[in-house]
């Protein structure tokens, strides 16, 4: 404990901050996740999604301090954002989704609207929620540009200020830099293991570490020879680091679930915790949740699979309260895309629009933000079976994010190119709010 | 083709007489017309005065690769010297003197002519010239790298012997003999693996992890004669992607089952491959439309849009609509189209309503089950009946409802429209055949392949030689797949050695594969009889496992940009996405204990055991084949070699090289290092390497 008590003490006025992104990957059904849950607009609801409607009773009610009239509840699996959001360290973000501009039913069905490329479809919508930039197929994501600019700032790169526990991802991808892929096991006991650890004296292992150094560091004309060699390089360094760093990691007490994010989360907790050790005062973390796709089964997957981010982002949330660290990490969710209001007879199919969690000491929370639609059928965003056009951007919600990360006003538009068609630049207000005013 | 090429001469040639007599028996260890040649250093190639250059594929063989036509095989008598050749389909006449003049009797006169890379001939009846697609050729590369070259691309890895076989008939005939191999099943080898003591197959034991499913396949893949087979099988199983991650874990029968069908249709038809993939219980189950039902109004239900989506998007016409060499045909403004928008996904979602579970044999079960009251029939049966009785079948494909198919007119793509009132089987036939004849299927299907065994950006002009294969096999016939491997395999592009000096050429191996490749080019085997490797966490070793895909979209996508110099110069590099600081290093860890520790962990199955089985490991060990590698440790430059020409195709740098081998000096002087750690040192260096890790 004393450790994390120094922690405590030293980190109030450090200049540090992490976002944390878990991506649902598939496209979770986010109008069963954040649910009208009385009068008309409930009614409305349980009209359109028919056999997928939840009971009014099972909803976990929140206390909304900007309420436009309308109750909302919380799908009965995620009592703890419920906890979160009713004690005001997390915001719920409404109908967001992937815009080349501002959208209209209209503008569509005159064909007048340019839409994102390949909508409604997994692997262009996951790559667009990460790069924000719906309307080209970009190799950079937005926490990559905004890596490329902030990593100078930290004091050390060899590991990268951005750390995937899912592997490569565009989100985390700039054009200088790239991410972090932390091992597989949860607590980086994996890390460096065996071979190829300069700090092992056994002269095998000296002289197979060396000769395969020897080897990568050859020159190569090959481009593809050259990526490879340059990963490999990045891959022996940046292990060796993140094992020393870990080292020195402090025992947290939070506990955090034995599965699911668990794992994730606690990979985050640590390395946010040796920090320090990383030479960071920025870090993003990608964390991968796959197996939302539920065309097929979704009311049982929901109540299986939604506990999972429920507990996931409440164990990552108690631990930075124990780190003191609470109002210098935010998480937030993401996701393909919303799906169908309407049922195919077992499940919902891919839509646009969807419903997301921001959590955090930092996060101006207990509101909605952005509009939740009208769910009644045939409605101005409905552009067939329940597929709303989002009626915020996700420039929008990652501006926000990336201005309380320290990215300067006027280099928004290098990171977020199409944002001004949403935001206008020159307001001192944040976006949408959550984050800032 | 092998054994029908003295046929096909006959057939095709005036020359009946000289071919029928000489060609079976005549093998001539040498060859007047040769005999003032000279070998360009000690590469194996020679040069002749009247020939140009070329290679001889065995001391005695009458095969030669030359420079000018590819592969002949040559038969000289007193004044006249007969070439063969496959591409111009007979035998050529000509003399030391008329060459590069030759009479052909289909083509009558013809001249041939090399700029290189390509070689071309000039037909002076026609009056015009033609490429010669099959003949390449570059001193860079002997005869047995060029071998094993072309085996790095068509296998998953093939031994010293088989590198020779290659040199010995060239790639077109190994291909041919390959195209004749029998497709022999995983189902049969799970039969004969697990049976009980009596010798029944225990089908009960078949819903373990994997076990079986993988138990089977590492057989087939390490065992086989059928390389080519299981390389295309494999990079199918990666476009049409099913995966075990996740609730069909629990049926590796019928994962096996999928792959099975894979195999079958690996060097079949595009388009019976197509059909049997949409009919397969494990699709069905994966992309969610078994059990899909005709739209209801009165209760706002819609067609499930999963599989209609992605079918088009990644198993056949892909996003936008593609000109023939892959590239984008744009609209007057300028833009890519899109091959379809939602409202077709919408109508195809239609096509594939009524379809479900082959659960005939089930239904019967519940039929003659005293404590089920009402049991359902197959007539009457609805969808929500075989989801509450729990009613499946992963393993046979599924069958057709006619009473939940949406039975309305659909409108498919380029204006192509079903008729209201057909039959499933009508509109499924009508669906795929419109996908299948739609002109981006070619160049999409041609490209993913070519990236899977060749290289990650190849030419347009490459993708439309291939997809030009695709459309018309030579004999009118579309979607023949020996016909799109074959101009895969064969192409110029993969052929050439002179794409080696291109430095945009190539591909990353893919990370597991390269575990096969070991033990398949040091014919790895079991102590025991079984295969299975403990493989289970190569997901987060390798960043893959076959048939363990993360999602339907594969372990990387085929327009992954990697940060770096590939994605500086504008190039795709898919394998790259699943190469990481973790999978880089842990790859590289355990490749180091399969390889140098030998830890080749393998499970095995225990017929007295059944019930426990899946909770015991047995760890025996595999023995690889090292004898004649270790017979040269004496002379590392000739260890080096071997190595090279087996794993690198010769291709070893000479910086990594240097680097390997005062490596290797050094481990020598390390205590403990034997001849044979010794070998799987320079074996693990080499695998090491980036000259290995990327194929060019």
């Amino acid at each position: 404990m004393s450790s994390v008590a120094a922690a405590q003490s030293d980190s109030s006025d450090e200049d540090y901050k992490a976002l944390v992104c878990v991506f649902l990957g598939g496209g979770n059904d986010s109008f069963n996740m954040l649910v009208p849950s009385s009068g008309t607009a409930y009614s409305d609801y349980q009209e359109i999604r028919s056999d997928l409607a939840l009971p009014s009773s099972s909803l976990l009610s929140l206390n909304v301090g900007n309420s436009d009239g309308r109750d909302f509840g919380l799908h009965e699996a995620m009592p703890e954002v419920q906890s979160l959001f009713n004690s005001g360290k997390a915001a719920m973000i409404c109908n967001v989704g992937t815009l080349v501009e501002p959208t209209t039913l209209g503008n569509i069905n005159n064909s007048s609207a340019r839409l994102p490329l390949g909508l409604y479809s997994h692997s262009d919508q996951i790559s667009q929620w990460q790069t924000s930039i719906p309307d080209q197929r970009s190799t950079t994501g937005w926490a990559g540009r905004m890596a490329d600019i902030l990593e100078a700032a930290n004091s050390d790169e060899t590991v990268s200020m951005n750390i995937s526990v899912s592997g490569n991802n565009v989100f985390q991808t700039g054009t200088q830099v790239s991410s972090f892929v932390a091992g597989f096991s949860a607590d980086g006991s994996e890390e460096a293991d065996g071979l190829f650890d300069s700090l092992d004296p056994e002269p095998y292992q000296q002289f197979l570490t060396t000769n395969v150094r020897n080897i990568i560091d050859q020159e190569y004309l090959n481009i593809f020879e050259q990526d490879y060699a340059g990963a490999v390089r990045s891959s022996l360094d940046g292990r060796l680091a993140y094992k020393q760093a870990l080292q020195t990691a402090p025992t947290l007490t939070t506990e955090f679930p034995s599965g699911g994010l668990g794992p994730a989360m606690q990979t985050v907790a640590r390395t946010i915790a040796v920090r320090k050790a990383l030479g960071k005062r920025r870090q993003t973390f990608f964390i991968m949740f796959g197996g939302w796709d539920h065309h097929d089964e979704v009311l049982n997957s929901q109540q299986m699979m939604l506990p999972v981010v429920s507990r996931g982002i409440s164990a990552l949330q108690t631990a930075m309260e124990e780190l003191g660290l609470s109002e210098k990490v935010t998480t937030f969710t993401a996701s393909d895309f919303g799906r169908t209001l309407t049922s195919n007879g077992r499940g919902s199919d891919h839509a646009w629009g969807g419903n997301h969690i921001v959590c955090g000491g930092a996060v101006n929370g207990g509101l909605l933000y952005g509009t939740y639609p009208e769910l009644f059928t045939g409605n101005n965003l409905d552009t067939g079976r329940g597929r709303l056009i989002p009626t915020t951007s996700v420039d929008e919600y990652f501006a926000e994010l990336a201005l309380w990360f320290g990215v300067d006003r006027t280099t928004l538009p290098s990171i977020f190119p199409n944002l001004d068609r949403f935001y206008n630049l020159n307001n001192t207000d944040f976006p949408l709010g959550f984050m800032g005013t | 083709m092998s054994t029908n090429l003295g046929k096909r001469c006959i057939r095709k040639s005036v020359l009946t007489i000289i071919a029928s007599v000489s060609f079976l028996n005549h093998a001539l260890a040498q060859y007047n017309s040769l005999s003032d040649s000279t070998e360009i250093g000690t590469t194996g190639v020679y040069l002749s005065p009247w020939l140009g250059t070329y290679s001889q594929s065995g001391t005695t063989s009458p095969w030669l690769f030359t420079d000018t036509i590819g592969w002949v095989y040559l038969y000289e008598d007193a004044d006249s010297i007969w070439l063969y050749n496959e591409e111009l389909s007979g035998w050529l006449w000509t003399t030391q003197s008329n060459f590069p003049y030759a009479y052909s009797a289909s083509l009558g006169w013809i001249y041939f002519t090399r700029i290189a890379p390509l070689s071309y001939y000039y037909q002076f009846n026609t009056k015009a010239w033609y490429t010669l697609e099959k003949a390449w050729y570059s001193p860079i590369l002997n005869s047995q790298e060029r071998a094993a070259r072309f085996l790095s691309q068509a296998t998953l890895g093939a031994d010293y012997e088989t590198v020779n076989s290659v040199t010995q008939i060239g790639p077109e005939r190994w291909l041919n003999s390959q195209f004749q191999l029998p497709v022999v099943t995983l189902r049969s080898a799970i039969e004969r693996i697990f049976q009980d003591d009596d010798g029944q197959y225990q089908p009960e034991f078949m819903e373990v992890e994997n076990f079986t499913f993988r138990t089977a396949w590492w057989e087939r893949v390490i065992s086989g004669n059928d390389l080519l087979r299981q390389r295309i099988t494999l990079a199918l199983s990666e476009i049409f992607v099913i995966s075990d991650a996740g609730e069909l874990n629990e049926h590796p029968v019928a994962i096996a089952s999928y792959y099975d069908m894979l195999q079958r249709h690996a060097l079949g038809n595009f388009r019976d491959l197509l059909y049997d993939v949409t009919l397969h219980p494990c699709m069905g189950f994966y992309l969610s439309h078994a059990g899909n039902r005709r739209p209801d109004p009165a209760t706002g239900r819609f067609p499930d849009e999963n599989y209609a989506r992605e079918i088009m998007q990644l198993f056949t016409i892909g996003l936008y609509e593609l000109n023939m060499d892959g590239s984008r045909k744009l609209d007057p403004q300028g833009n890519p189209i899109p091959t379809y928008d939602n409202s077709d996904i919408t109508e195809f979602a239609r096509v594939y309503t009524g379809i479900h579970y082959d659960i005939r044999q089930e239904i019967g079960v519940i039929a003659s089950d005293p404590e089920i009251t009402n049991s359902p029939n197959l007539e009457t049966i609805t969808f929500d009946e075989i989801m509450a009785f729990e009613l499946i079948n992963f393993e046979d494909p599924m069958i057709f409802f006619e009473r939940e198919h949406d039975t309305d007119s659909k409108s498919l793509l380029n204006g192509t429209i079903i008729p209201a009132g057909q039959t499933i089987q009508q509109d499924l036939n009508a669906a795929l055949d419109n996908l299948f004849n739609h002109p981006s299927a070619p160049p999409f299907v041609s490209k993913l392949l070519i990236q899977r065994l060749v290289k990650s950006n190849p030419s347009p002009a490459y993708i439309n030689r291939v997809a030009n294969a695709f459309v018309d096999n030579g004999q009118g016939s579309r979607g023949d797949m020996k016909a799109i491997i074959s101009a895969i395999l064969l192409d110029v592009e993969a052929r050439t050695p002179d794409m080696l000096s291109d430095i945009n050429h190539g591909k990353m191996r893919e990370p597991f594969f390269k575990l096969i490749h070991f033990m398949r080019a040091f014919n790895a085997t079991p102590a025991v009889g079984t295969h299975y490797l403990w493989d289970y966490e190569s997901s987060e070793i390798f960043g893959q496992r076959p048939l363990s895909s993360p999602s339907v979209f594969n372990f990387f996508l085929p327009d992954y940009m990697p940060s770096g110099p590939v994605g500086d110069a504008g190039l795709v590099a898919p394998e790259f996405q699943i190469a990481n600081s973790s999978t880089l290093s842990t790859t590289l860890n355990t490749l180091h204990g399969v390889i140098v520790d030998d830890e080749i962990q393998q499970r095995e199955y225990d017929p007295e055991n059944l019930e426990y089985a899946q909770y015991q490991e047995f760890f025996t060990e595999w023995s690889v084949d090292l004898k004649d590698e270790i017979a040269l440790t004496g002379n590392l430059s000739a260890l080096i070699d071997r190595l090279d020409l087996v794993l690198t195709y010769g291709r070893l740098s000479e910086g990594t090289r240097s680097a390997i081998i005062s490596g290797l000096q050094n481990f020598s002087n390390l205590e403990g290092i034997g001849n044979e750690t010794l070998v799987r040192l320079a074996i693990y260096l080499i695998m090491a390497s980036p000259d290995y890790n990327i194929t060019r």
